[in-house]
């Protein structure tokens, strides 16, 4: 039971995001992206917590519970990743084969790729306690038992009084509750302590690693990046709520996936659609991405929510400083505008 | 607070990397002017104006001071500075430093620049993975002592067809919440952080059981727990806490067997060292 409940948590987690984001293999083809896999893994990853995003949000309104809404979003997710499953089949040619470096050429890409499988045996087998399980855990630990989206506080006794309103935009415990009903009931601490690190801390690497080999260019030493990153993660305890260890020791907490997976996704897309975007449906393709990621990041937590339109402002303003241009900062705006008015609701209290 | 002493307490933490990132990047993007290529001096361009605009934009006061009027407190601040700046700008800085050094052919100074790099990690770093972990090297997300006292409750509550109200030591309430959705801890984690959000019998009780938490303490704070103890039927009128699990270790101080069946209830089981009684938890909703 509990191997076929990780089986089908694969498939919730990891197939049918991969699958989602195949529906932009020829966007990242055309961009010469050097690392499609990736970027469509979280691009699609990123859609479907948007997805999800919005139907939690709908639920509360409609009074809707956890099932019903898992329910609909996977009536919405299969035949989108269907469509993406026949993107990929028609256009498999796009996809480039990963340039693996031989042990000879750069021993240090492979003592990486070392460390990073150390530190993931070490997340899946040891128990990271953390008093905030209490919470991300026990919310969606309630949305299971008592099938209801974000409406108690899991801080508070009895939990009865109502969540507080800057949860409310942060669906990811109801969608960790949903995986495990969606999985045979396999219990969401072992979705969330075993399950997240397992499938997304190598997909952190791969990603920072794309964003390292995006900033220094082709002839920078990927490997020696790899190996600083893993060792970073490893011994950078510097401070208890610093984001060197939140990979490793809560990723599946809100902030510690906006971290590993939201901050480097938001700079990739945000380059890839602040820069040399001649074509106007690839440039509209971009943008869409960009905001699709930034309802993600407030999916994960409200950090995502106060910070990814920052970021993305920031990034596009430089990007149009140097380039001596003015065009994609109205597209920026338009992007961050969804979650400019979640803001607003939020802090006008 | 004024945002300037702000931001010099921020200094002995990230920020004084940050600056190191800062002027690395500068110090690039003026080593580059000549010879490099335009793409190349364009990254460097970008991310150091992004790492000084987003300095500049969140140590600006108005910036501060909208936040901070807005709900946001000092150490939520100073958090997002931590969360964003650092874990992409230190290796973006790394990423661009060697990717430049590359290009030059120098390829060995730049591998140089990393493994000093590790060994400064190694040697001053501290083990995250290893320190927020168990010392043993076996799964253990909840043992299985702490699921026994769980399930206890929940097949008891489940046959008594009641809702399973608990009371206990501090971290196995919290705990109960991320195992099962349907055991409801009498008081929250919060119960010390926001006081005010529970009655004084709540706090009474809280202060109660620590004193039974407290393994060397020689004098039982039995007023407040007894006290406590009776009061319930008062404290929570709408549904009573029906499941109370004290440490089996505090039978040697006092008799909470003889307390407790005073007050009603009834010695249901034992495990992960807890002695669980219940009280019947719709004689507590009628008041009696």
């Amino acid at each position: 039971m509990t191997v076929a409940g990780i089986f089908l948590s694969f498939i919730w987690m990891c197939v049918l995001p991969f699958l989602t984001g195949a529906l932009f293999l020829p966007y990242f083809a055309k961009r010469e992206c050097k690392n499609p896999l990736t970027m469509m893994a979280c691009a699609g990853l990123m859609l479907h917590y948007l997805l999800y995003e919005i139907l939690v949000l709908a639920g509360m309104a409609a009074g809707l519970g956890m099932r019903a809404v898992s329910v609909i979003y996977l009536t919405l997710a299969l035949p989108i990743s269907a469509a993406g499953l026949f993107i990929l089949v028609r256009n498999r040619a796009l996809l480039t084969r990963p340039h693996l470096p031989s042990m000879r050429r750069n021993a240090a890409f492979w003592i990486a790729l070392l460390l990073i499988a150390v530190q993931i045996g070490v997340s899946v087998w040891m128990a990271t306690p953390d008093l905030d399980d209490a919470f991300y855990s026990g919310l969606s630990s309630m949305s299971i038992a008592q099938d209801y989206l974000l409406e108690k506080n899991a801080y508070g006794g009895l939990m009865a009084s109502a969540i507080e309103k800057r949860y409310i935009l942060s669906g990811l415990p109801v969608y960790q509750g949903a995986l495990s009903w969606l999985s045979l009931g396999l219990h969401p601490l072992i979705i969330q302590h075993d399950l997240f690190p397992l499938f997304y801390l190598p997909l952190t690497y791969a990603l920072y690693y794309a964003l390292g080999r995006k900033l220094a260019g082709e002839k920078a030493d990927g490997g020696a990046l790899l190996l600083t990153l893993a060792l970073l993660h490893m011994f950078g305890n510097y401070y208890v709520f610093s984001p060197e260890n939140f990979p490793v020791t809560r990723l599946w907490q809100g902030k510690g996936l906006f971290v590993a997976i939201g901050i480097p996704m938001l700079w990739l897309l945000t380059l890839e659609a602040a820069s040399g975007q001649k074509d106007k449906r690839d440039a509209v393709t971009g943008w869409l991405l960009v905001g699709a990621a930034l309802m993600a990041v407030t999916f994960m937590g409200e950090t995502g929510l106060f910070l990814g339109p920052v970021l993305v402002m920031l990034l596009t303003l430089s990007v149009c400083i140097v380039d001596k241009k003015i065009k994609p900062l109205p597209c920026a705006f338009g992007s961050v505008l969804p979650q400019a008015v979640m803001l607003l609701w939020l802090m006008m209290g | 607070m004024d945002i300037i002493a702000h931001f010099l307490r921020w200094e002995d933490k990230y920020w004084g990397l940050f600056l190191i990132g800062l002027f690395v990047l500068a110090a690039f993007c003026q080593g580059a002017a000549g010879d490099c290529p335009r793409e190349e001096k364009r990254r460097y361009m970008t991310a150091l104006l992004f790492g000084l605009v987003s300095y500049i934009v969140l140590l600006c006061p108005p910036v501060y001071d909208f936040f901070i009027a807005r709900g946001i407190n000092d150490f939520q601040y100073e958090q997002l500075f931590h969360i964003w700046q650092y874990p992409l700008f230190l290796p973006a800085v790394g990423a661009l430093a060697g990717g430049a050094v590359c290009r030059k052919g120098e390829r060995r100074r730049a591998l140089a620049f990393f493994a000093g790099l590790c060994l400064l990690f190694c040697v001053a770093g501290d083990g995250a993975m290893f320190t927020f972990s168990r010392d043993d090297l076996t799964k253990e997300l909840m043992s299985k002592a702490r699921q026994e006292s769980y399930q206890l409750i929940l097949a008891d509550s489940d046959v008594r067809a009641e809702k399973a109200v608990i009371w206990g030591p501090s971290d196995w309430m919290a705990d109960s919440r991320a195992f099962n959705g349907d055991l409801y801890p009498v008081y929250g984690k919060d119960i010390l952080s926001e006081p005010a959000k529970y009655t004084e019998q709540s706090r009474s009780m809280k202060s109660g059981y620590d004193s039974l938490e407290k393994a060397d303490e020689t004098v039982v704070n039995l007023e407040d727990l007894t006290g406590a103890v009776a009061n319930m039927p008062n404290v929570l009128p709408e549904v009573g806490c029906n499941y109370v699990a004290v440490p089996a270790e505090a039978l040697h101080r006092i008799d909470t067997d003889a307390i407790f069946e005073e007050c009603g209830y009834e010695f249901t089981g034992s495990a992960d060292g807890l002695r669980i009684y219940h009280r019947d938890g719709q004689a507590l909703e009628a008041g009696q």
